[in-house]
C-alpha cells in the first residue's frame, strides 16, 4: 500500500479512470485486499462492494481495488461537480 | 331397366334438391352480415395484435459499439425492439449507464420508434458470481445470467426473441464454444445479426447511423472482468459453478428492480 513505485499510473482504455498496473517483474504477490480495506477506511473511505477478487471503496476518489495488483482511481462525481 | 332408369332419375333429382337446399342456406347464412362481419373484425384485430406481439423482440444493449448497431439492423427489419441494459455498478460507472439512455435516445429519433429501455441492476449478481465461482469463467456465468433473465422479461413482455451484439471471436465470451454454453438452457429464439461481421464492418455502420461517436464516450468498462478468461468453457462445469448460487432467487431478485425509461 504505501510504495507505488512500481506500479505504472495510466488513463485506463476507455479514458473514464485512471489504472495503476504493476511493472512487469516487480510484484509477483497478490494484493492483500483485507489489509487495504482496514487501511482506507482508517481514512474514512466508505467501503462500496466487496467481491473478494476485488474492493472497491468511496470517499472523494472512487478505488477499485483488484487482487491481481490492478488499481482503478476515478473521480467521483460529487468531486467534479465541486471543482465546477 | 325401367326401374333402373327412374332410380337413378329419383337419385339425380335429390342430389339436385340437396344442392338447391344448400345454396339457399349460404344465401340466409349471408343475410346477417352486421353480426358475422363484427366477428371478423375482433378476430382480425386479436391477429394484428398477435402479429405486433410476435413482433417483438428484446435486445441486449450496452453502451459499447456492437449492440446498438445490431438494435438499429432489427429496427430497421421492422421489428419492435424492447432494450434491456444490465447495469453493472460499483463495477462501472454511471457514464456507461448515461451513454446507453442516449444511445436509445438517438434510436428512437432514427427510427421513430417507440423504445422503451429497461434496465436491471446487476451488479449484485457479479459480486455473487465473484465470491462464490470459478473465477474463470465468471464472464460466462454472468453472461448466462442476463440471458436468464432477458427470456423471463421477453416472455413478460410477449417478445419471442433475444437480439444481441455478439460478433464471433471478438472477445473470450463469443468464441463458438462459450456462445453455445451461455446460450444453452434458453428457450427462445436469439437474434445475431453480426455474427460475421468483423469489428471494421460493424463499425463502419455505426457511424452510418450516428451511434459510434456515443459509443466511445468515456465509460468504465466492466472491472471485475478475470484476466484470463475462459475461451473454452465446458457446460457441466458451469452448471457445477451455478450450483453454488442461488441462480432463481438471483433472477427473481435482479427482475424485481427493474427500472423502465
Amino acid at each position: 500500500m504505501k510504495d507505488m513505485s512500481g506500479h505504472l499510473l495510466r488513463p485506463c482504455k476507455s479514458t473514464a479512470a485512471f489504472e495503476a498496473l504493476p511493472q512487469q517483474g516487480k510484484y509477483h504477490a497478490q494484493l492483500d485486499l483485507a489489509n487495504c480495506q482496514k487501511v482506507l477506511a482508517e481514512l474514512g473511505y466508505q467501503e462500496i462492494a466487496d467481491a473478494k477478487v476485488m474492493i472497491v471503496m468511496k470517499k472523494k476518489l472512487k478505488l477499485q481495488f483488484i487482487r491481481a495488483q490492478n488499481l482503478f482511481l476515478k473521480q467521483t462525481p460529487e468531486m467534479l461537480l465541486s471543482r465546477l | 331397366m325401367k326401374r333402373i332408369n327412374n332410380n337413378i332419375l329419383n337419385k339425380r333429382k335429390s342430389n339436385k334438391l340437396k344442392s338447391n337446399k344448400l345454396k339457399s342456406n349460404k344465401h340466409r347464412s349471408n343475410k346477417p352480415k352486421s353480426n358475422k362481419a363484427k366477428l371478423n373484425k375482433t378476430k382480425l384485430n386479436k391477429a394484428q395484435s398477435n402479429k405486433s406481439k410476435s413482433n417483438r423482440l428484446i435486445s441486449l444493449i450496452s453502451g459499447g459499439i456492437d449492440s446498438p448497431v445490431a438494435t438499429h439492423l432489427m429496427l430497421q427489419r421492422g421489428a419492435s425492439v424492447l432494450p434491456l441494459y444490465f447495469d453493472t455498478r460499483p463495477f462501472t460507472d454511471e457514464n456507461t449507464k448515461e451513454k446507453v439512455i442516449t444511445l436509445v435516445e438517438h434510436l428512437r429519433k432514427l427510427t421513430e420508434a417507440e423504445i422503451k429501455l429497461h434496465i436491471i441492476p446487476h451488479g449484485e449478481n457479479q459480486r455473487l458470481f465473484a465470491r462464490n465461482c470459478d473465477r474463470h469463467i465468471g464472464c460466462i456465468l454472468c453472461r448466462r445470467m442476463m440471458f436468464r433473465i432477458a427470456e423471463k422479461i421477453a416472455i413478460q413482455n410477449q417478445a419471442i426473441g433475444l437480439v444481441t451484439g455478439e460478433s464471433l471471436g471478438q472477445v473470450a465470451s463469443q468464441t463458438l464454444q462459450n456462445i453455445y454454453v451461455e446460450t444453452s438452457g434458453i428457450s427462445i429464439p436469439i437474434i445475431r445479426p453480426l455474427i460475421g461481421l468483423d469489428k471494421i464492418e460493424i463499425e463502419n455502420i455505426a457511424r452510418r447511423i450516428g451511434t459510434y461517436e456515443i459509443s466511445i464516450r468515456p465509460g468504465l468498462c466492466c472491472t471485475i472482468v478475470p484476466k484470463k478468461p475462459s475461451t473454452n468453457a465446458f457446460l457441466d462445469r458451469v452448471l457445477r459453478e451455478e450450483e453454488k448460487v442461488d441462480m432463481t432467487s438471483m433472477v427473481e431478485k435482479s427482475i424485481a428492480k427493474v427500472e423502465i425509461i
